[in-house]
């Protein structure tokens, strides 16, 4: 395969006013931005792979598909009905049969003329998936959560930056206009001095069990052992395989991760604490003693972090609350947001865009992939994030307060939990 | 990869995991290290076998000591078992596992072998470093040469970097995995070294690797390390690449440049100042993007006045990387930078004004475009006869007084979008940023400009931006004289306008419309959506009211009654109370289940006690038992209460597998 000059195929520049690091919003979610609008000649596109591409990801890759500056290249799943379904898509989108399939993500990864992956496989990939492809020198767009362990986080910030790759985690709402402008009012100090940030998470508990065995199918038509990747060995049980696997410990991070790795990511941003993470964590107990899905969590300089299931203002899914001395502010995905008086009612905008919708995220990734500018929801601010909620999560599951060092990446004189940093993965599989 | 598969295959089809709850419980809450021992002693390698020692090893790897490591280094050489025993020996903390792992090396092969130096290198075993060495000189599997060099890598001692960089000089593997696994092993190690203050070292390293037979993307990440790990000292390399390097190390150094530290900013930036100017125009855009993302003052303060100029005189992407880089460094000299990009106004020339807009937008709030500056005084004439470059030109200023909300704007805007002949883009824009200034007092400054508004989407979008932002019960009161002016279908509309207002005012006006039989429909359906938590009371005092009144509206009524105690954070005890009533009020078996989804938003021994009063009753018998078994499972640890309402459960459903949940709950500790 020829290698094209990056650069022009990049096409610097072609697309410059989407919000950048430097804190714009992008106000002018324009046609452009969003890539689709004009045409683009085939050196000043984005070739793009996918890796494990099933619900989310298939939006997610409709969201890229739409884009006139993508050309998409490839798809690898374990299971040839997935890689088939999107071949049969892609090659209907671009006119032609071109759309490679693999069944093993090196076969893809290995391609020259691939710039950038989209990975959207259950959870227990996501970081392997991602260092793999660093390692091959792709940029990477992985869906949440990026981890399943602290040791997981930490690793995949490090290859990111071994390997100078882009790196988005998909936590959309940090380009979404009602998370955003809610961030931008708590730091702007209309809310007073920032007292708590509210975190809506899911019932933490996961389970230790294995479904029954079923006959393993062929690995052309699903790759189990591929699927199970870093993860412990268990039998065959289609029901994983088609999206079942949510609840398992061995495949799954939990209910605070689950929309921890949305939320928490939104307090830790709107409270300026990107590069940190809370120090100290403790579960709520009810009055009759036993353990309810709330955790508090505490930064270095006293700001608390709730990290709640209910008692919300019913603005939508994943909704974060940020609280100052003077006043608070509430959003959630319905767009629509709550305040505390009319003074900053005043502050308010009228925002029609779901916070589940990928458009303006992937807008902003494929523009960092051209530019080389560092994303919004990096590997370093989405693996603190990420660490705050694995902390809370193993609080949670000792049953008592804990305390962390960020710096050290380490329990304060904990050695439970800082046995539950890491879970060693199988045989071949390093971070 | 495959060993599982191969063994297993065979027997699985008929196997499934048979392990008692109360076996699960006992080993994953077992303090006991004796007892897990115990567990992953027994022979057996069955699925059951092998799902009781995964979950012992993983109470292990917490609890576990120096007891457990006879047991764990046996399961080592069998491929079934050694990723549960690594699962426990990664975790136990001293030298006695490093010891055991390295002992077992020359007992072990293929995919074992790999494992055990995979654990040896999470570890960051040094004492590893000679044993793997003589273990690479013997082996002939390239996954665990792989792997060695992983582990030198992460253990990173000078030993482990020496004989790293002793590999580096051989002749390179017709495997490309190989030769990527000790890049990347030397670029983790020359991490290391930098986190250690070695940064030269560190750069040393990276720039053997950049410059060996390797892969491309490996090299890659050599060089954007080296130049990093450079500090100020790479200010010369860096131009060069950059002046003259091939485009992947552009692309790579490029990406360095807004992310050196502050502290080497100063002879970094303005080298990249210095040959900026002399770059092909691509090259000369990005460069400036870059320079303009750098957030701190030192870097700034240089490229400011650069980019003032740039302003001037570049053209197409230079001139927009330039104007992008005015706004982010504008804060230095906000009122040099105001200017600057204001000027460009009167450039009459192709500029990109979307970038230009988000520019000023992003200037310190203390400078305020004014209208008079811009849109003030244009006559119906001047807006008639618009050039293409001027409509441009003022699209872009009206843009900036909406994003900036700039009040003093309202009447001007007013005029434009009132103004006879002017462009519908132009008035479009007016329109909407009047939605965006307009104070409570001058809202039917944007009332008047809708009335010739066709599209009904663009006429709500423009009273919803307008409505969320004004005070709210003062914007209410507007909207309802509004309401009592309008036709049917203006009536329906505006009654989605006050649920997204919210508050009291405009709860009265719906939970009144509700009253009205033309209105009932749309009424009804609102108060079935109404969504601010405080207004709880009223809203469900108006729903029970409807409930118990209408016979058309009953159905509904009673759902939104049931929603309000369902998604509301409520007290606990209100909560149930509610639940009883809608239950008593309902009709309608469908309706009275859905009292149950009430106590399951409740995780509490209250909820599941709330839950079983109803298992008495026949039609809804197992709904209450399904209710407080899915609570219960919530629940950590179990009351007498918990426990009673499982027996009650086990005595009542007629489902088995509920009945079976029930008992795992009355296992556990």
């Amino acid at each position: 395969m020829v290698q094209q000059s990056k650069l022009s195929r990049r096409g610097f520049l072609k697309t410059g006013t989407i919000a950048g690091s430097a804190g714009l919003l992008p106000l002018l979610v324009s046609g452009k931005v969003l890539g689709l609008d004009g045409n683009v000649s085939p050196s000043n596109k984005v070739n793009l792979g996918a890796i494990g591409i099933h619900g989310r990801g298939t939006h997610d890759l409709h969201c890229f598909l739409n884009r006139n500056d993508i050309r998409f290249r490839a798809i690898c799943d374990i299971r040839r009905v997935q890689r088939e379904t999107i071949k049969a898509e892609a090659d209907k989108h671009n006119n032609d049969t071109d759309c490679a399939m693999y069944r093993d993500m090196e076969d893809l990864l290995i391609r020259d003329d691939i710039d950038a992956v989209l990975i959207a496989t259950g959870d227990r990939w996501h970081t392997m998936a991602s260092i793999i492809a660093a390692r091959h020198g792709k940029d990477v767009y992985c869906e949440k959560p990026l981890s399943l362990t602290i040791e997981e986080s930490l690793a995949l910030a490090r290859a990111v930056k071994r390997y100078g790759i882009i790196y988005q985690a998909g936590t959309q709402r940090r380009n979404i206009g009602n998370f955003q402008l809610a961030a931008k009012i708590a730091q702007s100090g209309k809310l007073g001095k920032l007292t708590e940030v509210h975190a809506n998470t899911l019932w933490p508990a996961t389970t230790q069990d294995w479904l029954p065995a079923e006959p393993q199918p062929d690995i052309e038509e699903c790759d189990w052992d591929r699927w199970l990747g870093p993860c412990p060995w268990r039998p065959y049980n289609q029901q994983y395989v088609v999206g079942g696997w949510r609840g398992f410990y061995d495949f799954h991070g939990g209910g605070i991760l689950e929309w921890g790795s949305h939320t928490v990511d939104l307090c830790q941003w709107a409270a300026e604490k990107d590069q940190t993470a809370p120090v100290r964590y403790e579960p709520q107990f009810q009055q009759n003693g036993s353990i309810s899905g709330t955790i508090f969590a505490w930064y270095a300089d006293g700001l608390k972090l709730v990290m709640r299931e209910s008692g919300w203002l019913g603005l939508g899914t994943c909704s974060a609350r940020y609280v100052g001395e003077e006043g608070w502010v509430e959003t959630g995905d319905s767009g629509r947001m709550a305040v505390s008086s009319d003074a900053l009612r005043g502050e308010l905008k009228y925002f029609g865009m779901p916070g589940t919708d990928p458009i303006t995220h992937i807008a902003e990734f494929v523009e960092c992939v051209k530019s080389r500018r560092t994303p919004a929801a990096n590997a370093q601010v989405a693996a603190n994030s990420h660490i705050a909620s694995h902390c809370a999560y193993i609080a949670w599951q000792l049953g008592r307060p804990v305390e962390y060092d960020p710096a050290k990446a380490e329990f304060i004189n904990d050695e439970d939990a800082n046995r539950m940093r890491s879970r060693a993965m199988r045989e071949g599989y390093i971070l | 990869m495959k060993k599982y598969i191969s063994l297993f295959l065979g027997v699985l089809f008929c196997l499934t995991v048979s392990i008692s709850a109360q076996d699960q419980q006992s080993i994953w809450n077992s303090k006991d290290e004796s007892f897990l021992i115990q567990v992953i002693e027994k022979p057996g390698n069955t699925p059951d076998d092998i799902f009781k020692k995964n979950l012992a090893c993983k109470r292990l790897a917490i609890i576990g000591t120096d007891a457990a490591i006879p047991a764990l280094s046996a399961m080592l050489s069998d491929d079934l078992l050694n990723h549960n025993a690594r699962t426990a020996l990664e975790a136990i903390p001293g030298a006695g596992v490093d010891q055991t792992l390295i002992d077992s090396l020359s007992n072990l092969k293929g995919i074992s072998l790999v494992g055990v130096i995979d654990t040896l290198a999470m570890r960051k075993a040094g004492a590893a470093v000679l044993p793997l060495s003589d273990l690479l000189s013997k082996t002939e599997d390239n996954n665990v040469r792989i792997a060695i060099y992983n582990a030198w890598g992460y253990i990173a001692s000078a030993e482990a970097i020496d004989l790293l960089t002793a590999e580096l000089k051989k002749d390179r593997d017709p495997d490309y995995k190989v030769n990527a696994a000790l890049a990347d092993a030397m670029l983790r190690a020359a991490a290391k070294l930098d986190s250690e203050g070695e940064n030269s070292r560190a750069a040393e390293l990276c720039a053997a690797v950049a410059q060996a037979d390797l892969p491309k993307f490996s090299k890659n990440g050599a060089l954007y390390n080296q130049l990093l790990y450079m500090r100020a000292d790479a200010a010369e390399k860096l131009t060069s690449i950059l002046a003259e390097g091939n485009d992947d190390d552009f692309e790579v150094a490029l990406k360095t440049v807004r992310e050196f530290s502050p502290e080497c900013a100063e002879p970094i930036v303005k080298a990249l100042l210095t040959i900026c100017p002399a770059l092909p125009a691509q090259r000369q855009a990005a460069l400036i993007a870059a320079l303009g993302d750098r957030t701190d003052n030192v870097s700034r303060k240089l490229v400011l006045p650069f980019v003032a100029e740039m302003v001037q005189k570049g053209e197409a992407d230079v001139l927009a990387a330039s104007i992008r880089a005015l706004g982010h460094c504008g804060q230095i000299d906000p009122i040099l930078a105001y200017d600057t990009l204001t000027a460009l106004y009167a450039a009459e020339k192709e500029i990109p004004y979307d970038t230009l807009v988000e520019a000023i937008v992003a200037l310190p709030e203390m400078i305020d475009p004014k209208p008079a500056d811009s849109i003030a005084g244009k006559t119906p004439e001047l807006l008639a006869a618009l050039s293409d470059v001027q409509k441009k030109t003022l699209l872009a200023q009206i843009k900036v007084l909406e994003l900036r909300r700039i009040v003093e704007a309202a009447p001007d805007l007013l005029a434009i979008a009132n103004a006879e002949g002017v462009d519908t883009q132009v008035r479009d824009s007016a329109v909407a940023a009047l939605s965006e200034i307009v104070t409570l007092e001058e809202l039917n400054f944007l009332v008047s400009a809708l009335e010739r508004e066709e599209d009904e989407a663009k006429v709500d979008w423009y009273l919803r931006a307008a409505c969320t932002r004004l005070p709210r019960e003062e914007c209410a009161a507007s909207v309802v004289k509004m309401y009592e002016a309008a036709d049917k279908a203006g009536k329906e509309k505006i009654l989605s306008l006050l649920k997204q207002i919210g508050g009291p005012t405009a709860l009265a006006a719906v939970a009144a419309a509700a009253g009205d039989s033309e209105m009932a429909d749309k009424a009804t359906e609102i108060l079935g959506q109404w969504n601010t938590p405080e207004d709880a009371a009223p809203l469900a005092a108006a729903c029970l009211k409807l409930a118990k009144s209408s016979s058309k509206y009953k159905t509904r009524a009673i759902r939104a009654y049931i929603r309000i105690p369902r998604q509301f954070d409520l007290p606990e005890d209100l909560r149930i109370k509610m639940a009883r009533v809608a239950f008593d009020t309902a009709t309608r078996p469908d309706d009275k289940q859905l009292i149950f989804e009430i106590f399951k938003r409740m995780i509490t021994d209250n909820s599941v006690k709330a839950a079983m009063s109803y298992a008495d009753q026949p039609e809804y018998s197992e709904s209450a038992c399904e209710t407080a078994v899915f609570i219960a499972e919530k629940i950590k640890g179990t009351s007498p209460e918990l426990r009673n309402a499982m027996q009650m459960v086990l005595e009542t459903a007629r489902s088995q597998e509920l009945k079976d949940r029930a008992s795992k709950v009355l296992e556990r500790e």
